[in-house]
């Protein structure tokens, strides 16, 4: 019940028919990023050469720049 | 590339002509800020690195579209917020979690805090009170100069 009141009022928004006290509260909501998060930099190192890896491959982006340029 | 030296409007002109080394590089500027932001609404690494994961590549896919007053770091912070929407959306019909930890941001109560008319935060009328006692300090620190030249030039004469 309440999963599909919070559904119904993400999709209304995503679909530009929220309205305007959805929006703010939409909004407001994603302004608000109090929480504190802590990764540690050999984890944050692993994840940004992961996400690139799956950029890389989905966008057909050739490793050949990188290849060049510890060759040159 | 030697970083920090080239500013992100010549990395997104360069993108234009689909140069990788630029992509990287704005990647590397971006990626964690995005990816922060997104595990805090999300709740979820991996959530989270599919949201880095396809901001990263609609820029991409609309380097030779972007409009003439186009901002990176707008479309990337403006992308991030869309994506997490539709990522939330996602993850209310398999995970039952987020609702629990949403919930209360999106009670009635909150909804009628919303419908109220925006009033002047105490972040603001702190700002406007440092505001008023940096000038205050500065006209202090003018009347303390000129009174030392003052006595300064007296004791010479």
């Amino acid at each position: 019940m309440r999963s599909q009141m919070l559904k119904n009022k993400f999709e209304r928004y995503v679909n530009g028919e929220a309205d305007p006290a959805e929006i703010r509260q939409i909004q407001s909501w994603l302004s608000c990023t109090s929480r504190d998060i802590y990764i540690s930099p050999r984890e944050k190192q692993r994840l940004e050469r992961k996400i690139m890896r799956q950029i890389r491959s989905k966008a057909g982006l050739s490793m050949m720049s990188k290849i060049k340029s510890y060759l040159s | 590339m030697s970083r920090n030296l080239i500013s992100d409007q010549e990395l997104t002109d360069r993108l234009y002509f689909s140069d990788k080394d630029a992509f990287d590089e704005l990647y590397h500027r971006y990626w964690y800020t995005l990816y922060a932001y997104s595990l805090k609404k999300l709740y979820s690494s991996e959530d989270a690195s599919k949201v880095v994961r396809d901001v990263f590549l609609d820029l991409w896919a609309k380097r030779q579209t972007r409009p003439l007053d186009f901002s990176v770091s707008q479309f990337l912070y403006t992308e991030v917020r869309r994506t997490v929407v539709s990522a939330v959306n996602q993850k209310l019909i398999s995970d039952h979690c987020i609702v629990e930890e949403l919930i209360s941001d999106f009670s009635t109560e909150a909804l009628l805090q919303s419908k109220l008319p925006v009033k002047k935060n105490k972040i603001s009328s702190a700002t406007h009170h440092q505001t008023n006692q940096n000038k205050e300090s500065k006209f202090s620190s003018i009347f303390n100069v000129k009174w030392l030249r003052q006595g300064l030039v007296a004791k010479l004469n």
